[in-house]
């Protein structure tokens, strides 16, 4: 019987698929499909073993990323009015340049190389996980020394985010994960909300708005360590 | 920029039913190749970027020499084809190591040393082998600073070892 293997193939094509409708621009879920492809491939080569190839996910996904941080805070996040003209000048600008990358032959030659590996044993992948667990725990045992560091937060949403696709590619529950995800995920929109008032030049007449969102952050870091505290025993056992 | 043109390691050979792009790299050749990429290292040659073909002998030749990369590793199509002017525009870095194939690899050499890709019989590499260059990466600009078929990069690997190069 041949061994069982995981085939990168199927987000392969969702990329793929999305590619026109992130050039397109008229449904932002183009943008975030193609996000979405990047941080599982890149799961993928990391189960592999894999380096090459991830330095170019990595690039798409920035610039993928630069246009749909954009987007959720526009359509999700509901933005003083002032605010969400700067942020459309901005959107505009990532737009521009997502669609230089995705024309760049780069792109193309990413695809290729990705076309070309071989389905990933299921043994090897098995191998490898304990070692993307070990990370998350270690990332986690920062945060609860100082949860309220958004650095150590966003490392963590990282990663754990990483180990959720890892499982997930292996055919496993990410489940347990997923509480915390959310929460970390909250965090996450408003530091970055955060960041970009702060490189607005409105960002003192959005001083009001900024105290209600630091306070708020303040509050989810918090929830974000508890519910990391609750995950972190479901995953323990798989290092 | 110090340009390292290395041709992919040895690969299966074409068949009939396996796509040309999808020719793996045999187990000698990954084995030979790390060794050559150890004599690289024995050298003190490291990179701040790697563009490599897509065709997965040259993918798989990239990674055995990410060791030695210490910046970002960019995938490109136009390693798989003839060189252009459109590929010299694109690197950037002062140690840059580009992985193809030949008959493009020497035809690159020639072009970059002597403006003339009808140069290229001199500067065939053999499989593994890497060919090193200095100046600015544009037709003529550059110069020969070394030519290491991958026999001499695995035996600076092995001389090493032995305590001969210390």
């Amino acid at each position: 019987m041949p061994e069982p293997s995981i085939p990168l193939a199927p987000w392969l094509s969702h990329l793929k698929d999305h590619i026109p409708i992130a050039r397109d621009g008229s449904d932002p879920e183009g943008v975030h499909q193609v996000r979405v492809a990047t941080r599982r491939l890149d799961a993928w080569l990391v189960l592999a073993q894999i380096d090459v190839v991830r330095d170019d996910l990595r690039w798409l996904r920035r610039r993928a990323s630069a246009v749909r941080d954009i987007d959720v805070l526009l359509l999700e996040l509901d933005p003083p009015r002032e605010f969400d003209s700067w942020l459309r000048e901005l959107h505009q600008d990532a737009r521009r340049e997502l669609l230089v990358t995705l024309d760049h032959p780069r792109l193309e030659g990413m695809i290729t190389a990705l076309e070309a590996f071989r389905p990933l044993s299921m043994s090897t992948a098995r191998m490898v996980l304990p070692k993307v667990v070990r990370q998350v725990l270690r990332r986690g045992d920062a945060v609860e020394s100082s949860h309220q560091d958004l650095q150590k937060l966003h490392r963590l949403r990282r990663g754990a985010r990483r180990l959720r696709y890892c499982l997930e590619w292996l055919g496993e529950s990410a489940k347990p994960l997923k509480s915390a995800q959310k929460v970390l995920g909250e965090a996450n929109d408003v530091a970055m909300t955060l960041r970009y008032i702060n490189q607005s030049p409105l960002r003192d007449s959005l001083a009001e708005y900024r105290k209600t969102l630091e306070h708020k952050l303040v509050e989810l870091a918090d929830r974000s360590a508890s519910a990391w505290t609750k995950s972190r025993q479901s995953i323990e056992g798989l290092a | 920029m110090d340009l390292y043109l290395v041709r992919h390691a040895k690969a299966m050979p074409r068949t009939a039913d396996m796509e040309d792009a999808l020719r793996p790299l045999t187990p000698d050749g990954k084995k030979s190749f790390a060794v050559a990429v150890e004599g690289l290292a024995r050298l003190g040659v490291t990179f701040d970027r790697m563009y490599h073909s897509p065709l997965l002998r040259a993918v798989e030749t990239a990674e055995l020499l990410i060791p030695l990369v210490h910046g970002e590793s960019v995938s490109t199509a136009q390693l798989a084809d003839d060189p252009s002017s459109a590929l010299l525009r694109e690197l950037s870095g002062r140690r840059v190591a580009l992985v193809g194939h030949e008959p493009w690899m020497g035809e690159l050499a020639a072009w970059l040393i002597h403006d003339d890709r009808a140069a290229a019989d001199g500067f065939v590499v053999k499989k593994g082998g890497v060919i090193w260059l200095e100046g600015d990466p544009a037709p003529g600009k550059m110069s020969l600073r070394g030519f290491f078929p991958p026999k001499v990069l695995r035996a600076l690997s092995r001389n090493d070892e032995d305590g001969q190069n210390s």
